[in-house]
């Protein structure tokens, strides 16, 4: 069942700063690094999360997966072939079945072209649907929600959550297997955003596909994501089933990021714990445990030694926590789900009385 | 006790554009009490910044500011000539924005800012402006800041960037503090560090903060009462508590339904359907009728005012429960005329 379409294996991205002539001679260039050694997989058919900070290296592991950045180190297989080896045809090929939806729509909608020719794009460079791509805009259009009627319209016609739904139907036109969202909702307003967080889930189930999910926000991916895997400074420091790794977090930087969420509803009486520092910068990262910094926890050794990502006892090696200090967690730190939130508002009733 | 500072009454800001005229802010009232912090939450286009733009006097010549007053005082800071309210600007009231980094000249040192803040507004030496400059930038938690005063911006972090923008804004000690999505740019374990600072600072000078965002666990974690704002309305008023358990405007309702909940399990969200209405051709009665779930033939019709549901919360549906003096008796059109305004 739960067969690996994508697998990971000790990826590393680095950027060289100040990398021109005079200071590459000096020897003044400085290494970023963005994502240093992160290992996963993702199965057919789920929805993977990648959820960090900002500079947690959560979207250059997304560009690194579909190559539009070159790793440093690693292996990336996608249905078990290592993307760095393939030739540009088969590298062509296989960018057909991994697509890509943006955080912000209008700027990865070219303003110069209709939604038609847009859609249309994907079609004409990988040779699909020929003869038949104007009823093929329609049918995508209306899919995504849109009237076909919109198709000889310019993305600026479109508002934000319009020009989403855009995106999403370009990216759907090659018939992909692995969508990969980076931040699909953030730049959009409160009330579209569920709106557009209910279309993929349909997306998902009517095409079959695997998403990976990148996003900062805690409570969107414990409702889209079937697994999760939490960045800290380009690594991974926990990874679990979604809802396992909410209520029973292992790692103190989980909980933390838990703790630090605005939860909409004053009657919690939760403190919202805030962690102390900031992160720190990744041309120098911290010696041992990245987050020992800002750990409340951390001791000695987590100055000194870095953590392995390891198995948590009687998850099956489904959960991996990298914390040298994960049997001292009991289940239960993290926060519960309560089954009637929903209808919280579900009681009220707005009728004309009569007077 | 709810001795109120800050009395804004009918605030209408326009903006006249080539698809029309953009009400961005059309008759607003509220006031802000002492010590407390009013939340003002809605979405883009609502009309929450240019109203706290407006009562700062910081609209310039695009908008046209049509009517309303904000009693500060015992006086209308929409009266005063801009010398003045240049004064009052940064010494009684201060203000922080969503960006720090375009709030703050790239070209000089932070410390040199926040020295010119307080030289421009009180009476101090260099010497004692400087040593002042350390002691606030202490004061917000910036660390080591005895030699970051000479650093420039962007040699500074977001969140330590927003630090050094309350340093100035708290430099005068002012009674209102309106902050316009101050946390916005910065990530979540930055945000609740802001607002710990926030709060520290509420109560050490005794200010009202006026907190504008969209972020309705923001709200939920910082404010006393708070404003919901649609299409340049508020369309409901109410204590924290009673916006959050008992919304009784249906956008309000619909807003915190939609919200993924950390705490729910639900797969399946309730989005409000539609989009935010285009602000230079607004629909006509209630704006936000054409995606109410409720609405009814009247809702297109009559644009209704913002009245009192309970003791102290108010809101502006026809169908809200509490929501007293019906116009059932009137003709539609007429009741379009006298209680819409001029929209």
């Amino acid at each position: 069942m739960s067969e690996s379409l994508v697998h990971i294996d000790g990826l590393k991205k680095h950027f060289i700063q100040n990398s021109g002539l005079v200071n590459r001679l000096l020897g003044n260039t400085q290494t970023v690094r963005a994502v240093d050694g992160v290992s996963f997989d993702i199965n057919r058919g789920e929805t993977f999360g990648l959820v960090g900070e900002s500079g947690s290296g959560k979207s250059t592991t997304a560009r690194a997966l579909v190559r539009l950045d070159e790793p440093t180190e690693g292996e990336v297989r996608f249905d078990g072939e290592e993307m760095g080896s393939l030739s540009d045809s088969e590298m062509k090929a296989l960018r057909r079945r991994v697509q890509m939806v943006f955080q912000d729509p209008a700027s990865s909608l070219n303003r110069r072209k209709t939604v038609s020719q847009l859609i249309k794009q994907p079609m004409k460079t990988h040779d699909l649907h020929k003869g038949n791509r104007e009823e093929r805009v329609d049918e995508l259009l209306e899919t995504v929600g849109l009237s076909p009627e919109f198709s000889n319209r310019y993305p600026h016609e479109f508002s934000g959550g319009q020009q989403q739904r855009i995106g999403i139907a370009r990216a759907l036109s090659v018939e992909p297997e692995l969508l990969v969202c980076d931040e699909p909702v953030s730049a959009l307003d409160v009330s579209i955003q569920a709106q557009i967080l209910n279309l993929l889930n349909d997306l998902q189930t009517e095409f079959d596909l695997t998403i990976l999910f990148i996003a900062h926000d805690l409570s969107v991916i414990r409702h889209v994501c079937d697994r999760v895997a939490v960045m800290y400074l380009g690594e991974i420091m926990e990874i679990g089933p979604t809802e396992e790794l909410f209520a029973n977090p292992k790692n103190p930087y989980t909980m933390s990021l838990l703790r630090s969420i605005p939860e909409v509803d004053p009657s919690l009486e939760v403190e919202r714990e805030s962690l102390e520092g900031e992160v720190p910068s990744p041309i120098n990262p911290p010696s041992g445990c990245s987050f020992h910094t800002r750990c409340p926890q951390a001791t000695e050794e987590c100055a000194a030694t870095d953590p392995a990502l390891a198995a948590i006892d009687g998850s099956g090696e489904t959960h991996f926590s990298a914390c040298h200090y994960v049997s001292d967690f009991e289940d239960g730190l993290g926060i519960p789900i309560e089954e009637d939130r929903e209808d919280r508002y579900g009681t009220v009733t707005f009728k004309r009385r009569t007077s | 006790m709810t001795d109120t500072i800050l009395h804004v009454d009918d605030l209408t800001t326009h903006f006249e554009t080539e698809q029309g005229t953009v009400k961005a802010v059309d008759g607003v009232s509220f006031e802000l009490n002492a010590g407390e912090t009013l939340g003002v939450v809605g979405e883009s286009g609502s009309g929450k910044s240019v109203t706290a733009m407006t009562m700062m006097g910081l609209i310039g010549s695009a908008g046209n500011v049509k009517r309303g007053s904000v009693r500060f005082g015992g006086e209308d800071l929409l009266e005063k000539p801009e010398s003045e309210l240049q004064k009052i600007r940064g010494t009684r009231i201060a203000m922080v924005f969503q960006d720090p980094m375009t709030s703050l000249n790239p070209t000089q040192t932070i410390g040199k800012q926040i020295t010119r803040v307080i030289r421009t507004h009180q009476d101090h030496s260099k010497a004692e402006a400087k040593a002042k400059t350390v002691d606030l930038m202490e004061q917000v938690g910036i660390p080591e800041a005895e030699s970051r005063v000479d650093n420039y911006p962007h040699q500074f972090s977001g969140g330590m960037r927003q630090r050094a923008l309350i340093a100035m804004a708290i430099s005068c000690e002012p009674d209102v503090l309106i902050a316009d999505e101050p946390t916005t740019a910065l990530d979540v374990t930055i945000e609740s560090q802001i607002f710990d600072l926030l709060d520290d600072l509420q109560e050490e000078y005794d200010m009202s903060i006026l907190l504008i965002t969209h972020d309705l666990g923001v709200v939920a974690g910082t404010c006393d009462r708070v404003n919901v704002m649609y299409a340049g309305r508020i369309v409901e008023k109410g204590s924290r508590e009673e916006i959050f358990t008992d919304p009784r405007h249906p956008y309000t309702r619909g807003l915190l339904r939609s919200i993924p909940q950390l705490r729910s399990a639900a797969t399946r969200l309730m989005p409000i359907e539609g989009d935010v209405p285009n602000p230079a051709s607004l629909p006509s009665g209630c704006s936000f009728n054409p995606r109410c779930p409720h609405a009814e033939a009247e809702c297109s019709q009559y644009d209704p005012e913002l009245r009192s549901v309970t003791q102290s919360q108010e809101a502006a549906c026809l169908l809200a429960e509490g929501y007293g003096g019906t116009p059932a008796t009137e003709e539609p059109e007429a009741a379009a005329r006298t209680g819409g305004g001029d929209r």
